[in-house]
């Protein structure tokens, strides 16, 4: 068996795109900000 | 090219069982199969591996090729090439895809090459042009910065997929299909090298491809007491495991075994915690698939914002530890 043709073409050509919806948890304090992002984990249920 | 028909799948064997790129193989075989209204074949080879066709069988294969030797029972370049250049002359497949792996990488470009077709490595999707039918091989290119879609005019068209980029189908008993054994006229002039000894790397914990959380480190945490603290996360996190960049790794902070990227590990975790790491396109390309990114960073135009589902701004050293403290008393609830 040989191939018909050995063309192989690059049809497209792109980047990715990001939605960018980042969620960022700013709070007085750092600590706050870490406390509010570990309860932000377990009501969004991946914690 | 009408001579070509169906999707044929390599399944590669791990400790006796299918192993996971091969289900995943499968589940993305089954939908170009149902694109184009043909069968779903899979290729089985080493020793005593007749029970492993039902199981192909239950993940979707409509076909399975067995080739069941002796001098198969380990992976070995020649007999196995041998073997696969046999049952795809045979069978004439459409479309031939393997595991971006070890073995998919060493055996897919000779393949291609006895074959007189062309190869593309590494793609994270593959779907079927509705007009002309021809199987689209889309991969990360650039370093992952981009992504470019690649058709191949000669049979098979053949590529390899990265684990974790596609989705096994859920296993059915009930599915049916065909077994046929295939003959290869093999003995030990036809291998070239001879394996001398096997060497099982040693591995603590859960793999990480296998973890549904990963605790990742980069640069930023610099030094290897920092990972310590991640792996003090990892060890309350039922199912977790600590990975880290490739500079983090390069520093000797972490072992490479555990560098996730584009020169690392793929890894498709529920759960992907970030601390001190940018989030570099290289970084990214490991790690892309996961299900929440959480990003922990002081450069609030870190490129890793762009990619996490939440964030906080600041130095890891004083967040982190009010987060593993809050995590525990939230785990304890």
């Amino acid at each position: 068996m040989r191939g018909d043709r050995l063309a192989l073409g690059c049809i497209k050509l792109f980047k990715p795109v990001r939605e960018g919806k980042c969620e960022i948890i700013a709070r007085e304090t750092l600590e706050e900000a870490a406390f509010n992002l570990a309860q932000k984990l377990r009501e969004a249920r991946v914690l | 090219m009408d001579r070509y028909k169906n999707i044929m799948v390599y399944g590669e064997i791990t400790d006796g069982s299918l192993s996971s790129i091969t289900k995943e193989l499968l589940g993305c075989g089954k939908i170009l199969a149902n694109d184009l209204g043909e069968e779903l074949c899979a290729v089985l080879i080493g020793n005593n591996l007749g029970h492993l066709a039902k199981e192909a069988i239950a993940f979707g294969a409509n076909k399975v090729y067995l080739v069941d030797h002796p001098l198969l029972q380990d992976y070995q370049t020649d007999s196995y090439l041998l073997s696969m250049v046999k049952v795809v002359e045979q069978e004439m497949p459409r479309i031939l895809i393997l595991g971006q792996t070890s073995i998919g990488l060493d055996l897919s470009p000779r393949l291609a090459f006895r074959l007189n077709t062309a190869v593309v490595l590494d793609c994270v999707e593959l779907s079927i042009d509705p007009d002309s039918k021809q199987l689209l091989q889309t991969k990360p290119v650039y370093g992952g910065k981009g992504m470019a879609v690649f058709s191949s005019e000669s049979y098979p068209q053949m590529a390899t997929v990265r684990s974790k980029s596609m989705k096994p189908l859920e296993r059915e008993e009930s599915r049916q299909g065909k077994i046929f054994n295939v003959n290869v006229n093999l003995d030990q002039t036809n291998i070239r090298t001879r394996s001398l000894g096997r060497v099982t790397e040693k591995a603590e914990g859960i793999k990480l491809e296998d973890a549904e959380i990963i605790i990742s480190g980069g640069r930023g945490i610099g030094s290897a007491d920092g990972f310590k603290q991640l792996e003090e996360l990892s060890k309350v996190l039922k199912g977790s495991a600590v990975g880290g960049t490739r500079p983090a790794c390069d520093a000797g902070w972490i072992s490479t075994t555990a560098q996730i990227g584009l020169t690392g590990k793929i890894v498709t975790p529920k759960l992907y915690i970030t601390v001190a790491l940018s989030g570099s396109s290289q970084h990214m390309a490991g790690c892309s698939g996961s299900g929440t990114i959480v990003a922990i960073n002081n450069d609030p135009r870190a490129n890793i914002f762009k990619e996490a589902q939440f964030g906080v701004v600041g130095d890891w050293k004083m967040i982190f530890p009010a987060f593993v403290k809050k995590v525990k008393e939230l785990l304890k609830e």
